[in-house]
């Protein structure tokens, strides 16, 4: 188990590098001089000049990168020209709310999709199963952001139950930001609730036509102790790697639902960078963000091998 | 086997690679169908806009300035006085030209570096299929958005953007049928025959991998259509006056309280097309590919 943790940690440099050289060269394609496009035409010379030097766009690309890299790895995310704070700062300050919305979808998801999709298992061709599998087709068709602004109609136009904007921190009140992150975390979370639900199904259909579910019921145990203790938990199994692979979409739909709900997090910041030219916030957002998801789906790696003992660490 | 056996296998066999039987098992298939019927209606919607809709997308009219649906605009008019209807229908043209190019271009650089990388195992492990990983690092819809920072917010570009953000899924896709049929016995037999490399990569390899390849294809095309909208609803898709159902849904936002039609429409317009696009590509799935019945 330690050995394979450890040979997956040192898997991830490889590709986390990769992500920094694909990150830092993203900015350097820009086409004509980053220094001239992110001051505008009106900037003076000498303004130019400072910022090529600061940026360090005078040094051959290989020692830029190199440069770059140094700082990143120790959480240097390069200097925001137009917030005039540290990126790394910045995203300090935005990522609450951003990583509170992605989990909050995710725990619905899993509370809304593992559910429905053990009782459409069980039901399975009854209307039931017909209902939950309609409602994962609707929920994997429509974009999160439309929910996002459907919700925000019926439940704080029409409705006027919650509010359809803004934030409060989770250590301000627990029962305000519930307020606040809600309406949000609810309408990201559908489609991964539909996708959640969708694989537990199909999988409780595998898991309940094996040989030790025929024994537990002939054994004369109640339908229900055999769903929830001996088939939920294997069928579970395969949910992790769905829940991994929604990772980044919910990271990469919690920037765009943001927006919807004008929340302040990642995703403002790096909508604001990219129609400011702000490059090196850019770049530290989309470094940041690469390196969660990396990292998340390493964590369910690991859960994996820990919850299957079939799996072999080789 | 009796003669009647190799008949029969060969008749399989012959319907395993006819299109015309494929199109009729989707059809058999209630959802399938519907999915099929929905897709080309949409694509008919787009390819026909100029004939069928009512009025010019950009048609300023102040006097009719938030119009709720009624009998002159059937499905309101937004900000500008402009008509909804004819924006979602030039919007629909506009996702689908993204949704077809993107499939194009994802399609044609997947199976490059996939057919590659899955015959050349020694580039594969040290060079593609890592570069590949990397970029699979990224969230798609982060990937495509720092792409477009340093593009113009254009229709083109994000085409560039989305492109570049799906080719590895595809490229993964088609290295792993490479790896699978390259050791079978007919690509060891053409091999033998003297067939050359790109001949045994395309004609051989390539031409019996379609099945998940053509899978995948819908399935990029619903996720293009997606992300596009998000592109434009958050400004770094393609801009306005230019219509497309993601701008439309972001300059609705402003009426949401007074014009509720702005935001739900078109919408729906993106649920129903990539609903079709899904149906379609469940169905495909599970005619070709019975083992994955289900899944995803």
């Amino acid at each position: 188990m330690r050995t394979f943790f450890a040979r997956r940690l040192l898997l991830m440099i490889p590709v986390v590098l990769l992500v920094g050289i694909i990150t830092f060269l993203l900015i350097r394609l820009i086409p004509g001089d980053p220094a001239i496009q992110m001051l505008g035409l009106d900037a003076t010379p000498a303004e130019i000049e400072a910022l090529r030097g600061q940026m360090g766009l005078d040094r051959p690309i290989y020692v830029q990168f190199l440069i770059w890299a140094g700082r990143v790895v120790r959480g240097d995310l390069g200097h925001s020209v137009f917030l005039n704070q540290p990126v790394a700062t910045a995203i300090v300050e935005h990522i609450e709310c951003t990583v509170s919305l992605a989990l909050l979808a995710l725990i619905y998801a899993v509370l809304v999709g593992v559910p429905i999709g053990v009782v459409a298992a069980v039901k399975q061709n009854q209307w039931q199963d017909k209902a939950v599998m309609s409602f994962a087709l609707f929920g994997v068709s429509t974009p999160s952001f439309w929910l996002g602004l459907v919700a925000i109609f019926i439940f704080a136009v029409y409705l006027d139950w919650l509010p359809s904007q803004g934030y409060e921190m989770i250590q301000d009140g627990l029962g305000q930001w519930l307020r606040f992150i809600t309406l949000p975390a609810l309408s990201l979370g559908v489609q991964t609730a539909a996708l959640i639900a969708r694989m537990t199904r199909s999988s409780m259909l595998e898991v309940l036509r094996q040989d030790y579910i025929r024994t537990a019921r002939a054994k004369g145990l109640l339908e229900r102790v055999v769903i929830s203790k001996h088939a939920l938990k294997n069928g579970l199994i395969p949910v992790l790697t769905v829940i991994g692979m929604t990772m980044g979409q919910l990271l990469g739909g919690a920037v765009i639902t943001e927006t919807v709900f004008s929340l302040p997090g990642i995703g403002q910041l790096v909508i604001t960078a990219i129609n400011n030219r702000d490059y090196p916030m850019v770049q530290g957002v989309i470094m940041f963000i690469a390196v969660i998801y990396v990292s998340s789906n390493l964590l369910v790696d690991v859960l994996y091998g820990w919850l299957d003992p079939r799996i072999k660490y080789a | 086997m009796s003669p009647s056996d190799t008949d029969r296998k060969a008749t399989q066999d012959r319907r395993f690679y006819s299109v015309h039987y494929y199109l009729r098992a989707i059809s058999r298939n209630k959802l399938s169908g519907i999915g099929l019927v929905i897709t080309v209606f949409v694509v008919l919607v787009a390819v026909s806009a100029p004939w069928i809709s009512p009025y010019d997308p950009l048609q300023q009219n102040i006097d009719h300035r938030l119009a709720p649906p009624g009998r002159t605009y059937w499905l309101g008019a937004d900000g500008f006085g402009r008509d909804l209807l004819s924006r979602i229908i030039w919007g629909a043209r506009l996702s689908m030209k993204v949704g077809f190019m993107v499939v194009v271009l994802t399609t044609l650089a997947g199976s490059l570096i996939g057919l590659v990388a899955g015959y050349y195992p020694k580039i594969d492990n040290w060079v593609i299929m890592r570069i590949m990983d990397a970029f699979m690092a990224f969230p798609a819809i982060i990937l495509a958005l720092g792409i477009m920072a340093i593009l113009e917010p254009d229709w083109l570009n994000a085409v560039i953007a989305l492109s570049i953000v799906y080719t590895p899924r595809t490229a993964r896709i088609v290295r792993g049928s490479v790896l699978q049929l390259k050791e079978t016995e007919f690509v060891e037999a053409a091999r033998a025959l003297g067939a050359s490399t790109p001949r045994l990569l395309f004609k051989h390899i390539l031409m019996n991998s379609w099945a998940p390849l053509i899978i995948q294809m819908t399935f990029i095309f619903a996720y293009a259509i997606i992300a596009e909208a998000s592109l434009s609803f958050v400004g770094a898709g393609t801009p306005p006056p230019a219509p497309s159902w993601g701008n439309i849904l972001a300059e609705g936002r402003e009426f949401m309280r007074v014009a509720y039609w702005i935001t739900i429409f078109p919408g729906a317009a993106i649920a129903i097309a990539v609903l079709g696009l899904n149906l379609a590509g469940d169905g495909l799935r599970d005619i070709l590919d019975p083992r994955l019945r289900g899944s995803r």
